[in-house]
């Protein structure tokens, strides 16, 4: 073949090439548009029938299927077709073709569902189709033989009956002294025949008789211990209680022990009431009715920030020498000696300009004290102290302070500028220094009725000096009265001889009755009387001192451990121990200088401490020895308050009434628990905790609005509560004295530190560093919410109801159809042994709900009766609610 | 003789070049570009149109649907404006017509929407569906050059 023939084909090939590629495309051009109709139709069908409701569609298979209740009219058609689809119901092929062959005569089409074919009609079959044209949409809810509508139901209390709750009324941390009156309100759905238990608790000395609303109830008597508290059980007087306010009275016949220290009456009745009306920005506390002697310890809650406070004082004096006053915290809001009856409101600006600070004492339990004693009880909450401050003059005191070289001679007197900077100082001067600290503390102005008397034993002889209210001649003769040098031995029994023969003579009723000793050696003498009795005057030697009188020590290893002085150490206990038995003396030992060496000596001052209830302490520091002796006299004066809850009246004394009409009213922010729509209130206490540092598990499914501990504390102080590591109550936030803040019994537990599991602290004391442990009596007290209705159900398969057997927390049980107009075969427990229901039923399930929230201890024993038309199911079938399963794919194919 | 041959294949180059071209020139459409491009366009009435409530004042892009389904009310604003003002709202270039009918029956609806074609050399039809009321509607859209 030629080139010029090879060329010539080539270019008719290329010719052929570029010719068709152009026909195939103007082929293809012309096919897409002509398939542009058809493109749109199934986009257009799909929206159709998404748009269009099964209501709007007039087919006969229409109507059939409007008919079956799966659908509602406002379905729309492609919903309809997938409901249909998802239930398995065989006119969904139907519904199908008579929607589209109605609708779209001219095409070939096909209805998946899924992947499933619903239905199709194939003018041309799709395989050989030239266009197909899809559209698809999702349907939520539906999935393939699933239900594709259920049930929800709601369940409420529409009304209860018997539910079982209680009301309290308290006694103050101190109530008395005489006969004592308190309130017990009943709501007003509540009277007698509803009242199923009526109990006292209460730490009473003395026994007492009690009338309710005027009537005896009975005699009884108390067993007297310490922050110990009494129960009785008085139901069979609840037949005395009446709607509203009940008058407790407790008459007592001895003014000395008429009083309570802490306790409560509770009344447990059935009501049909579900929240008790109250406002809840007021707190009231209503007083004690009092006619005797006013004694009042107690405390008042502000549950949150106080806003308002209002005092009505109601009462009767008839001595012009009585001061009586009221505190709040520790602020003196009223003091008056006005006599007769007096009617007083003190208003905010009256409370503050006493002092009171409305943000502090927000949040808090606020102590209140209000006394009103004849000028001769007054003393007890002043000083009534006899105190002897017994100084070791023996040889050794010649000695300094913190070795046995001789400390410096003469007589030094300056007590801040030259002996308490001075390490090596001579004991005689220190201890002068120190006697006078305690003169200052428990004889100023403030502390008058206190009574003091040094004695020493010195050269063999116990010295005293008696002036015991002069507090400057005290301090002179501190100054000036002894020599700079100590003299021979040691007989401390002798000392304490003297301070007894000194209690004896100056023997008052109400005297608290303290004894300092202080000593740098071990005993070396009996009394005179042997080392069994007592007397000042020395008997005889019973060993060699620590120190001779030239200050060179004889041989103290030995007798510091030996046997030597056993008969003066038993000596010394015998005398304590007869102070103790006695004068209930309380004896403060320090061991001066280094004494703590001769176990001998130590011993002996532990012991004697320990005897009488005492403390024992020791150093060679100067300033160490003076903060012990400061420690001492303010601990005696909050030990003067040990008994001053209890004023120990004297015959004749002039009475006082308060009457029960007295009240503090605070305003305050709304508390965080109040009540809200569909919430039942219900009080309960715990059992008594038997511990001071208890855990309590409370119920979670409730909603607490208010709680307390109740603490009895006898004559102490209760001064700390905390729950879960948080402080709820501390009595040193007023005043580190105690004497003169009130005694609260119910003390604020803050809500929102309530959980589950709670781990409280409970502590009584008499001042911020002597703890006297807690009552095995305290409880919690608390009121909250529990639901009176549920929330709905999820979406269930059945609703069908069925016949209950449901248990009450009072030992009752009943059976209960819900709904009332169930009468099917169906048996569903709520029993403290059966639990039973089906949970695809959304009547059961909601009953079941219901009844949880009332068993809010989770026993399977609920704490209101039902009867059928008091629990009212209330039912909500919402037909077609949808499941939340899907979505399905529903896809319209469009072909020719 | 080569040079014989060269005028030859000269000759024959030319003529399939020629061939070519006047096919390419015989059979495609014309405009067929901008045709296609104008009937997207109109797919436009199958929407609610800007603003949703448009009406003949405030009308930007025509649209005849409102939730889904045919509306009367604006075919017949849209009806209200002239020929070029139709073909300048919906941006084309082409010649068109609109009818609507339901089960094959033409409806008196729209008589002013785009014209008739007296003669044509393209046509392109266009047919969406969708509600009118609760009745299926045939809105049939015919492009024409």
């Amino acid at each position: 073949m030629s080139r010029g023939m090879y060329y010539t084909l080539d270019g008719i090939f290329a010719a052929m090439i570029i010719i068709s590629a152009v026909f195939l495309l103007l082929t293809f051009s012309s096919q897409s548009r002509d398939a542009m109709p058809l493109q749109t139709t199934a986009h257009d069908a799909v929206m159709i029938l998404n748009t269009l409701t099964l209501g709007e569609l007039n087919t006969p298979e229409a109507v059939i299927v409007r008919d079956n209740n799966l659908t509602n009219d406002s379905d729309s058609v492609l919903r309809t077709v997938a409901l249909l689809w998802a239930t398995n119901d065989p006119v969904a092929e139907n519904f199908t073709r008579g929607v589209f062959e109605e609708f779209f005569p001219q095409y070939s089409f096909a209805v998946y569902a899924e992947g499933t074919r619903i239905y199709d009609k194939s003018l041309t079959a799709e395989s050989s189709a030239v266009f197909i044209s899809t559209a698809k949409q999702q349907v939520s809810g539906v999935a393939a033989s699933k239900p594709v509508a259920g049930n929800t139901a709601t369940a409420f209390l529409r009304r209860i009956e018997n539910k079982s709750t209680a009301s309290f009324a308290y006694f103050g941390g101190f109530v008395g002294q005489g006969n004592i009156t308190t309130n017990l309100y009943l709501p007003s759905d509540v009277d007698a025949t509803r009242v199923r238990g009526l109990v006292m608790e209460m730490d009473a000395v003395a026994p007492f008789t009690l009338r309710i609303n005027g009537a005896d109830c009975g005699y009884f008597t108390p067993v007297t211990a310490n922050m110990t508290a009494d129960w009785w059980n008085i139901s069979s007087c609840s037949n005395l209680l009446v709607s509203g306010n009940n008058s407790f009275r407790l008459n007592f016949s001895n003014i000395s022990t008429s009083y309570v220290a802490g306790g409560y009456i509770k009344a447990t009745y059935r009501s049909d009431v579900f929240v008790t009306s109250r406002n809840t920005n007021v707190t009231r506390y209503d007083f004690p009715g009092i006619t005797g002697v006013i004694n009042l310890f107690d405390g008042f809650i502000v549950p949150s920030t106080l806003r308002n406070l209002s005092v009505h004082l109601h009462y009767s004096s008839t001595d012009p020498t009585v001061i009586t006053y009221l505190t709040i915290g520790e602020k003196t809001v009223w003091q008056s000696n006005q006599t007769g009856e007096v009617d007083v409101i003190l208003n905010d600006s009256n409370l503050t300009y006493a002092g009171l600070d409305y943000l502090f004492l927000s949040n808090k339990t606020v102590p209140i004290r209000f006394q009103s004693f004849n000028s001769t009880e007054t003393i007890l909450s002043g000083g009534n102290a006899d105190i002897v401050v017994i100084t070791d003059y023996s040889g050794s005191m010649k000695k300094d302070i913190d070795s046995d070289g001789l400390g410096n001679s003469g007589l030094i007197t300056n007590c801040e500028g030259a002996i308490y900077p001075d390490n090596d100082i001579r004991r005689t001067h220190l201890a002068r220094c120190l006697a006078k600290e305690v003169i200052n503390i428990t004889m100023n102005a403030s502390m008058a009725g206190n009574r003091l008397w040094p004695v020493y034993y010195f050269d063999d002889r116990v010295y005293n000096y008696t002036n015991p209210l002069d507090s400057v001649a005290l301090t002179a003769h501190y100054n000036a009265g002894m020599p700079p040098q100590g003299k021979e031995k040691t007989c401390i029994a002798c000392a304490l001889s003297e301070a007894y023969s000194i209690f004896k003579a100056y023997n008052q009723s109400n005297r608290s009755r303290y004894v300092i000793l202080l000593s740098d050696g071990l005993p070396t003498h009996c009394t005179g009387a042997g080392c069994t009795g007592i007397s000042s005057a020395y008997g005889s030697q019973a060993c060699d001192g620590y120190c001779d009188e030239s200050g060179a020590c004889s041989s103290p290893p030995a007798i510091c451990t030996n046997s030597a002085c056993k008969p003066a150490m038993t000596n010394a206990y015998v005398v304590a121990q007869k102070l103790k038995d006695d004068f209930n003396a309380t004896v403060f030992t320090i061991a001066f200088g280094p004494v703590e060496s001769c176990t001998n000596a130590t011993d002996t001052l532990i012991k004697i401490a320990d005897i009488t209830n005492g403390t024992y302490n020791h150093s060679s520091n100067p300033q160490e020895l003076r903060k012990i002796y400061q420690n001492i006299s303010y601990s005696i004066l909050e030990r003067i308050t040990l008994v001053s809850q209890t004023a120990k009246v004297p015959e004749g004394f002039t009475p006082s009434t308060l009457y029960n009409d007295s009240y503090v009213i605070a305003t305050h922010d709304q508390p965080s628990g109040r009540a809200l729509p569909n919430e039942i209130e219900i009080t309960r206490q715990t059992p008594p905790f038997a511990s001071c540092t208890p855990t309590v598990t409370l119920p979670t499914q409730m909603r607490f609005q208010e709680a307390h501990i109740v603490s009895y504390s006898g004559q102490h102080w209760t001064d700390f509560v905390s729950v879960n590591n948080q402080v709820a109550f501390n009595l040193s936030d007023f005043l580190v004295y105690y004497a003169r803040l009130g005694d609260p019994y119910r003390v604020f537990i803050p809500i929102q530190n309530l959980t589950g599991v709670n781990n409280f602290y409970i502590n009584t004391g008499d001042n911020t560093t002597n703890s006297t442990g807690c009552s095995n009596n305290n409880s919690l007290i608390y009121t909250a919410f529990v639901p009176s209705a549920t929330p709905r159900t999820a979406v269930l398969e059945n609703a069908t109801g069925c016949s209950w057997q449901i248990d009450y927390d009072d030992g009752g049980s009943q059976f209960v159809s819900i709904p009332p107009s169930y009468t099917g075969t169906n048996q569903c427990f709520y029993t403290g042994s059966l639990v039973q229901y089906d949970s695809t039923d959304a009547l059961q399930v909601a009953v079941y709900e219901i009844l949880l929230a009332l068993d809010f201890d989770q026993d399977g024993r609920i704490f209101v009766s039902l009867n059928e038309e008091d629990l009212e199911i209330i039912v909500t079938k919402i037909g077609s609610v949808p499941y939340l399963w899907g979505p399905s794919i529903v896809e319209v194919r469009v072909w020719q | 003789m080569k040079g014989q041959v060269l005028t030859i294949d000269l000759i024959l180059g030319l003529l399939i070049i020629t061939v070519t071209l006047l096919s390419v020139v015989l059979f495609l459409p014309v405009n067929e570009a901008p045709f296609v491009d104008d009937a997207n366009r109109m797919l436009v009435l199958m929407s609610e149109g800007v603003p949703p409530d448009w009406n003949n004042t405030t009308v930007i892009i025509p649209g005849f649907l409102t939730d889904n389904r045919f509306n009367a009310t604006k075919i017949e604003y849209f009806n209200n404006f002239t020929y070029d003002e139709q073909r300048a709202l919906l941006n084309i270039r082409s010649d068109f017509n609109i009818t609507f009918s339901q089960n094959n029956t033409t409806l008196a609806m729209c008589l002013s929407c785009g014209q008739q074609p007296l003669s044509y050399d393209e046509l392109l039809p266009l047919r969406r569906y969708a509600l009118m009321g609760s009745n299926i509607t045939l809105m049939e859209v015919h492009l024409y050059q």
